[in-house]
């Protein structure tokens, strides 16, 4: 189990590119594996976990780590192999 | 959480009783977009509400420590605030109106004309949607799109430093700033700039605390599905529509009508696209302004320049709309509201079947 975290830094995109390009991102990984999504456009801190969410995958926690900035850890769905 | 936001959006309209009503009202009738703004220089009560918004988000996003100058890391994204702004500039100068004018309070009056806008909105954000699909295709493939990999286990930190006292602090100042420029106002007999600046603050820190996003209520029924955001705005249009038939009912106000023609249908077309492009329609661009964002900034001067530049060519050509039509003239009270409800009705069943058919559920 030497998973590796992925991060996704889009900062600086507004909607609907940083849940598009999340979503591209967490389809690439494996099933279990987590990706941080770095973002700073606020209706994004909302919308990106929604839209995660209704492919399946699991949101395991949004916190700001800077002013305006927020880090999205998801975890990506289905059985982990 | 956002169902409740909306709610707060909404209840204005009630909690401030008549005059919230007449207010509101005013200011659907002036528009919240930023044309007007170039024709007419000075200090109209349209130009103080819109600036007001973006005041009023900009000290809602301080209390909530979360302003950052949002500056886009790929120069495109500055071409697509200003294309996104011409378009709707363009778009509302068409139709004519923006997302509030047009959409909102046309619908919310009964003028037939926002449910025609409604139908170009939506056609213009579906292809504002493929657009932006075609891009992250076109990205995926050239391997623009980077993740960087860190090792298994814990969360390697990104650097907390977010700042608990000082946002907040400034966003107080501000707050009595604005209130020191409302007494000046009253003091130079402005009263009613004074009273469209509160409404506008008001409305600044209702759509961002809300995060109210119009585009988002039209293009995510196409990406992922989601319609939080068209269900608070379906909510929000069928409370104002209320409130509105009892003005228009009593007769305190002049029944709200727009000219609808084909015009109105490629001009919600054209102010759909340039939504989705830019990220932000009228009033999502003012209060993203507010929150530091410098592509909606750019797309505002776009919206600027449109507008200016569409409002002098139908000018020069004269340019003839069709005449409004008020469902209430040929429908009846009975009828017209009818119609319009089951409308919206109708529309909020769309939106409740898209969000099933597209969860994957495993």
């Amino acid at each position: 189990m030497s998973k590796r975290r992925v991060t996704l830094d889009v900062k600086g995109e507004v909607c609907p590119y940083p849940a598009m390009y999340a979503r591209a991102v967490l389809e690439g990984l494996a099933p279990g594996q987590v990706l941080e999504i770095l973002v700073d456009h606020l209706c994004a801190v909302e919308g990106v976990p929604a839209a995660v969410e209704q492919l399946g995958h699991r949101v395991l926690s949004t916190e700001s780590v800077a002013n305006g900035v927020y880090r999205i850890v998801v975890q990506v769905g289905g059985r982990p192999s | 959480m956002t169902n409740f936001a909306m709610f707060a959006y909404a209840t204005p309209w009630f909690i401030y009783g008549g005059f919230g009503l007449s207010g509101s009202w005013l200011i659907s009738l002036v528009g919240i977009d930023p044309t007007g703004k170039l024709a007419v220089p000075w200090l109209d009560t349209g130009w103080v509400h819109d600036v007001s918004i973006i005041i009023g988000a900009f000290i809602s996003c301080l209390l909530a420590s979360d302003f950052r100058i949002r500056i886009p890391r790929r120069k495109i994204r500055l071409a697509d605030g200003l294309v996104g702004g011409l378009l709707m500039g363009f778009g509302t100068m068409l139709a004519p109106g923006c997302n509030i004018g047009g959409y909102f309070s046309a619908i919310a009056a009964l003028s037939l004309s926002g449910f025609v806008i409604g139908l170009g909105l939506a056609g213009g954000a579906y292809t504002g949607v493929l657009l932006a699909r075609w891009r992250l295709r076109r990205e995926l493939a050239s391997g623009m799109l980077r993740t960087g990999e860190r090792g298994p286990g814990r969360s390697a930190s990104h650097p907390t430093n977010r700042s608990r006292w000082r946002q907040p602090a400034l966003g107080l100042l501000v707050a009595l700033a604005t209130l020191g420029v409302f007494e000046v106002f009253v003091a130079r007999g402005e009263t009613r700039l004074g009273i469209f600046m509160l409404f506008g603050l008001a409305f600044g820190v209702i759509l961002q605390r809300a995060g109210l996003c119009f585009t988002a209520s039209f293009r995510d029924l196409f990406t992922s599905g989601d319609g939080r955001l068209a269900r608070g705005v379906i909510i929000a249009m069928a409370i104002a529509m209320a409130g509105f038939a009892i003005l228009q009912g009593l007769e305190i106000r002049r029944p709200f009508v727009l000219a609808v023609g084909w015009h109105t249908l490629v001009g919600g077309y054209f102010f759909g696209l340039g939504m989705v492009i830019a990220g932000g329609c009228a009033t999502g661009t003012l209060f993203r302004i507010g929150e530091g964002s410098v592509q909606l900034l750019v797309a505002l001067l776009g919206g600027m320049l449109g507008a200016a530049f569409t409002a002098r060519f139908l000018k020069a050509i004269d340019f003839q709309r069709g005449s409004g039509v008020w469902l209430v003239d040929s429908l009846g009270w009975q009828g017209a509201l009818f119609t319009g409800l089951a409308s919206l009705g109708a529309f909020l069943l769309i939106v409740q079947w898209n969000e099933m058919r597209r969860k994957v559920i495993r």
